[in-house]
């Protein structure tokens, strides 16, 4: 079953086209991921997708077009972006508890949630978390009423390594659970680790769709593969059959430290059919 | 409209408030200054009354004029405001809640002006203070409505809440200001507070200056529900 389908989407502000024509489906249960630089309009699709900007083209989110939709829409989805707001002077739990009553979820699994996202103080006033912290907040706010569809925008931006990691764990676990997961992010490692399908947008426009590993593959134009002997030297060797014979003879003289493939990364991949590089 | 929506965000208002020490004093400054004033000048013949009835219209329009202005700007600033619009709350529950947790802090917090001294009618005083803060409330969410972040709104809200609180009080040393003050909702409030009649004029006045700010609330909050 298809969660988010969008054909042919085109917004502009004022005169500026800010998406092109976009059209791309995920699938329920998928976690998928739009990937591009600042202003490239991966937040302005989020915003269309959720009802809150209007467009021309088709948009639908789980049967019912985004451009006509009504509040109940809002108990089937979650949204993570950076600019969501938290109420500062309350605490974690407090926080949690007026959007469980929001929602009519009894208030008893906040704790649980709090412990799912890592925050174990609940009586924490939000306002004093870190921005990590904040931001497992604003992911415990999201997966409170347990939404068919979770929208993050740039979820780990800005966080440690540590954190990010924390926070890929969990977006595997609800991808497991069956929750649709619609992810933007210019971190193309995060994108790879964790996406089954990858856009990639520059200048509003899709310019390439697909498997993360798979696109990897398509524009692997070097396609070769580097040995790294035990010697300290490094031999590189077309991948085609005529080169078997000669990396069997490396490994058959146990003189492999380390083999490599060409595949470039979907950073390179992003490079190579936009000529821009992605924001670090 | 869904009451459960209300009531829990008017428990958050709560909780928020008592957190927010500017705002919070907001709602004790004018009784505390009126206590002050009445036992101070307790010896002088008729002082009480005037100093009550000053004050309690102070703590009546300023109070929630800024307060209004300040939650609803906040909220928008911080973006609270599109998170529980996209959390199933319209912005009519949203604005009940605030307005209902302002007016009754306002009641409870300004029902201390009875204890300070004599009051003609104490029926009639409490009826101007709720209409007085309803209409003020009103007159808080138009400015929290139309500016996007606490400070600017407090820019406006402050000067807005003491020309209106402060009018009343100058109308009792020139004509001309009282005149002013007798076309303004605060002016005709005052009137009820210090026990004297309200006239036919009075009552238009009152309700000329709801209906102007009903409307302007009215289109701002047309324009909030696009951009929220």
């Amino acid at each position: 079953m298809i969660s988010i389908c969008i054909e042919q989407l085109v917004k502009s502000f004022g005169g500026k086209q800010v998406l092109n024509k976009i059209s791309l489906s995920v699938s329920e249960g998928e976690l998928f991921g739009l990937l591009g630089p600042s202003g490239a309009g991966k937040t302005t699709l989020i915003k269309i997708l959720t009802g809150q900007l209007s467009y021309s083209g088709d948009a639908h989110i789980l049967g019912k077009s985004c451009d006509r939709l009504d509040r109940s829409i809002y108990a089937d989805i979650g949204i993570v972006t950076d600019n969501s707001g938290i109420y500062e002077r309350l605490s974690c739990y407090d926080n949690l508890r007026l959007f469980a009553s929001l929602h009519g979820v009894k208030k008893d699994i906040i704790p649980a949630i709090l412990t799912r996202v890592g925050l174990d103080n609940k009586r924490v006033q939000a306002g004093k978390l870190s921005k990590g912290m904040r931001q497992r907040l604003i992911l415990a706010r999201a997966l409170l009423h347990n939404p068919k569809i979770l929208f993050l925008d740039e979820p780990t931006s800005g966080l440690d390594p540590a954190t990010a990691n924390d926070i890929h764990s969990l977006l595997l676990e609800l991808k497991a659970a069956g929750t649709t997961i619609f992810l933007t992010t210019h971190n193309m490692l995060e994108a790879h680790k964790l996406c089954d399908h990858v856009a990639l947008l520059c200048d509003g426009k899709i310019v390439e769709y697909g498997v993360p590993d798979e696109l990897c593959r398509k524009y692997n134009d070097k396609n070769t593969i580097t040995i790294l002997g035990k010697d300290g030297h490094s031999v590189c060797f077309y991948n085609t059959p005529k080169y078997a014979a000669a990396i069997a003879d490396y490994f058959s003289r146990d003189n492999v430290a380390a083999i490599h493939s060409s595949e470039p990364n979907l950073e390179t991949v992003f490079m190579k059919l936009t000529g821009k590089e992605l924001d670090r | 409209m869904r009451i459960q929506n209300v009531g829990a965000l008017f428990i958050k208002q709560g909780k928020d408030c008592i957190k927010n020490a500017p705002v919070l004093l907001l709602f004790f400054i004018y009784p505390m200054v009126a206590l002050i004033m009445t036992q101070a000048m307790k010896d002088q013949a008729g002082s009480g009354e005037l100093f009550i009835s000053i004050f309690a219209t102070m703590h009546a329009v300023f109070t929630p004029i800024v307060a209004a202005s300040s939650f609803i700007a906040e909220e928008r600033e911080k973006n609270t405001l599109r998170v529980l619009i996209m959390s199933n709350v319209t912005l009519k529950e949203y604005l009940l809640s605030v307005g209902g947790f302002i007016i009754l802090a306002n009641l409870l917090t300004g029902c201390s002006f009875l204890l300070y001294g004599p009051i003609k009618s104490i029926s009639l005083f409490i009826l101007a203070l709720g209409a007085g803060s309803l209409i003020s409330i009103i007159l808080g969410i138009c400015i929290g409505l139309f500016l996007k972040n606490a400070a600017a709104a407090n820019g406006i809200a402050v000067p807005i809440g003491i020309l209106f609180a402060f009018l009343p009080m100058l109308a009792n040393f020139n004509e001309k200001i009282a005149a002013v003050a007798d076309l303004t909702y605060s002016g005709q409030l005052s009137r009820l507070m210090a026990g004297k009649e309200i006239t036919q004029s009075g009552l238009i006045a009152i309700a000329a200056n709801l209906i102007i700010l009903s409307l302007i609330s009215g289109l701002l909050y047309k324009r909030s529900i696009s951009e929220e």
